[in-house]
């Protein structure tokens, strides 16, 4: 999706507080007023929501599963029409849902920034739900005297830069016209919470994006996982690399999607892991071209299994090479040969096997 | 003709001089202006006429060593005179062009050094490009009539050629005393460094600006294609663009023109953007700011590593396009705030 030609027109805040020693729920703080942001506050407030959500983010597609009118959908749903008034009490019950949804006791409490205005070419609407963890920091100073930098402690901060300490979830209206009464006809939802793609995995994030905003897992994640598998073996066999790199890439990307304990396929994070600046654009172009996000998006490697399970080496003369991925990973060593014993160009391949043979036919 | 009788003659001819030294600066001035030329960059001191004083004009006429005059009044060609100093020698050329095409007037080359080194190839000393020009028909200008031929000498040196001139006018000639051979070989050791810094300056220019050629159609290329869809024209490229063109030099290549104009079409809302924060931020106003945003979403960990001016103008021009900056490998790229 993309979030262009973003305004910000409301902003509340309330805050959320830690469960007590008993595991109560605390009554969130409740606000009264709008916040007020002059241009530059803005713009970086704008700026911290577009690196957690926006093209290349860690932020995941999901589908709104729980709606009834209580659910957050619903509240989301109502905000993004409602008067100043209203607006102010609905953003608190959105508070007030994600107290309910912090279970556990040592979840930490925070401030929760309900906002909304409009985005795109031509406007359509948009809410924004961020719960920021508050954190200590320090704030430079200058003696105006003697010039002399000091670091004033700062108990409460956030906000900063480091996306890990807030989680972010946006409900974009969608261009069409929404069919019947089903909320995902109106609304694309975007979550980014840096714990989904961490190993702890759903578990630990399940009460944010679940308990408290009403979402799931969208089904087309095995769709989208097997196109990015199939677009980015298209990308690694069209790559000017010898072919012992190209295949100790075929590796990588089978380990990334068959090992990493993640929940999350990010394209961005696959790239600059494996390749140099110059190809991580390429490769983003070439996703783009072939219309896959290079926004990350929910793992599901249901179509792909079988892929995953084995490697396979094709040769033109019909010669294959077949093992499971991880034993391939281990035990086989590929080389280019370009020069026969006689001097001759060629393009053969050596293949060392570390093992030996137990049957021939 | 006695000195009275010339300078009686001089009284009464010299603000007809005058008017003509006037009006051959000025005509020159206007060529260079419908040329494209800022005046003030590309002459290095004024080129104001300059009537001679009668006491230098009778000197010159009847007390001249080495010279005598049988006409002295008519002989002599610089009673009014002006002056273009300017930085290369090619551009030299750039004003005896425009000497030589103008209609009101016939023209003599009187010296040029270009021929000078020619005819004395082992010598290094004054060097300097004259012209005199007279006025084909009689005409007013500023209110007083100028008879026809009337002479006007027009000098054009380059700055460095022009400072030689300075020092050896009033050291060197104008010394009470005789001047030793040192000092004579001093200044022409001096010339002969002039030339060769001049051809230097010639050679640095030429490879500059043909460097820049490519880039500098790029560049039209860019304002054109701002023109066209931000509705007006972007201001010329400030240091802060040509920076950016410059640090992103291999991704300039031969189809990036098509890719951009694609661009700004496919992201329709750009354009009322760049208006809307053009008379905000200067950077708006250039076309290469077309260029950033590409690359914002083209080609963004690149632009990351590259990127040479403040990070901040990134985020903000990010968030217009809805790209996260965080790149696959946390935080490396984003600098504290």
């Amino acid at each position: 999706m993309n979030i262009i030609n973003l305004k910000i027109q409301k902003i509340v805040i309330h805050q959320i507080h830690q469960r007590d020693n008993d595991g109560n729920k605390v009554a969130p703080s409740r606000s009264t007023e709008f916040i007020k942001f002059d241009d530059e506050a803005m713009d970086t407030f704008k700026s911290r929501f577009i690196n957690a959500i926006g093209l290349d983010s860690k932020a995941v597609p999901m589908s709104i599963v729980n709606q009834e009118s209580t659910d957050l959908p619903q509240l989301v749903d109502k905000i993004s029409d409602s008067c100043d008034d209203d607006y102010i009490s609905l953003s608190y019950d959105v508070a007030n849902k994600l107290a309910d949804a912090q279970q556990r006791r040592n979840l930490p409490g925070g401030i929760v920034v309900v906002f909304s205005g409009n985005y795109g070419a031509t406007p359509k609407k948009f809410v924004g739900i961020m719960k920021a963890e508050i954190h200590s920091a320090y704030e430079k100073r200058v003696n105006e005297l003697t010039q002399e930098i000091t670091l004033q402690y700062i108990e409460e901060a956030l906000l900063t830069p480091a996306t890990k300490l807030y989680k972010t979830a946006a409900f974009f209206e969608k261009g069409s016209t929404p069919e019947g009464d089903d909320l995902n006809s109106k609304w694309d939802v975007l979550v980014s919470d840096s714990q989904i793609s961490q190993t702890e995995g759903k578990a630990a994030a399940h009460y944010f994006y679940s308990s408290f905003l009403g979402c799931g897992y969208p089904e087309t994640s095995a769709r989208t996982t097997k196109k990015f598998y199939e677009a980015t073996c298209d990308f690694l066999n069209d790559m000017d690399v010898s072919e012992e790199k190209r295949n100790d890439l075929h590796n990588a990307l089978i380990s990334y999607l068959k090992h990493e304990n993640s929940d999350v396929v990010n394209p961005s994070e696959f790239s600059s892991r494996y390749f140099d600046i110059e190809t991580r654009d390429s490769y983003s172009e070439f996703l783009g071209g072939k219309e896959i996000p290079t926004t990350a998006f929910t793992k599901d490697v249901e179509h792909i299994s079988g892929k995953l399970k084995t490697r396979k080496l094709s040769f033109s003369k019909n010669v294959k090479l077949i093992a499971p991925s991880q034993v391939f990973k281990d035990l086989i060593e590929i080389q280019s040969v370009s020069e026969s014993g006689t001097g001759e160009a060629v393009n053969w391949t050596k293949i060392i096997v570390k093992d030996e043979i137990v049957a021939q036919e | 003709m006695n000195e009275k009788e010339f300078l009686e003659q001089w009284n009464q001819d010299s603000p007809m001089y005058d008017a003509w030294g006037d009006f051959v600066t000025s005509t020159i001035c206007n060529h260079l202006k419908t040329s494209g030329k800022n005046l003030s960059s590309y002459l290095k001191q004024s080129p104001k006429h300059r009537v001679k004083d009668p006491v230098s004009l009778l000197d010159k006429a009847f007390y001249r060593v080495n010279k005598s005059y049988d006409n002295p009044y008519e002989e002599i060609e610089d009673k009014v005179g002006c002056r273009f100093v300017v930085l290369l020698v090619e551009q030299i050329k750039e004003l005896t062009d425009i000497i030589i095409t103008e209609a009101n007037w016939d023209y003599k080359e009187c010296r040029h050094f270009h021929s000078e080194r020619e005819k004395e190839p082992l010598l290094f000393t004054y060097q300097s490009v004259h012209y005199v020009v007279r006025n084909k028909t009689e005409f007013i200008h500023k209110e007083v009539t100028i008879y026809p031929n009337t002479p006007c000498e027009i000098q054009i040196r380059t700055l460095l050629q022009h400072a030689y001139a300075e020092l050896t006018h009033d050291a060197v000639y104008k010394a009470k005393t005789l001047v030793q051979p040192e000092v004579h070989r001093t200044v022409a050791k001096s010339m002969a460094l002039i030339e060769t810094t001049d051809d230097f300056f010639s050679d640095v220019n030429n490879r500059l600006t043909s460097s820049a050629s490519e880039n500098l159609n790029f560049q039209q290329q860019l304002d054109n294609l701002y023109k066209k869809y931000i509705g007006f024209e972007s201001i010329a490229a400030q240091k802060s663009s040509i920076v950016v063109l410059d640090e992103f030099n291999e991704l300039i290549t031969e189809d990036l023109m098509k890719k951009l104009e694609a661009f700004i079409i496919k992201e329709s809302y750009l354009p009322e953007i760049i208006r809307s924060s053009a008379n905000i931020n200067p950077f708006y106003m250039q076309s290469v700011i077309i260029f950033v945003y590409y690359l914002t979403k083209k080609k963004k960990n690149t632009l990351l590593r590259d990127w040479p001016l403040s990070y901040k103008i990134l985020e903000k021009l990010a968030v217009d396009t809805g790209v996260s900056l965080e790149t696959g490998s946390v935080q490396k790229s984003v600098s504290p705030l």
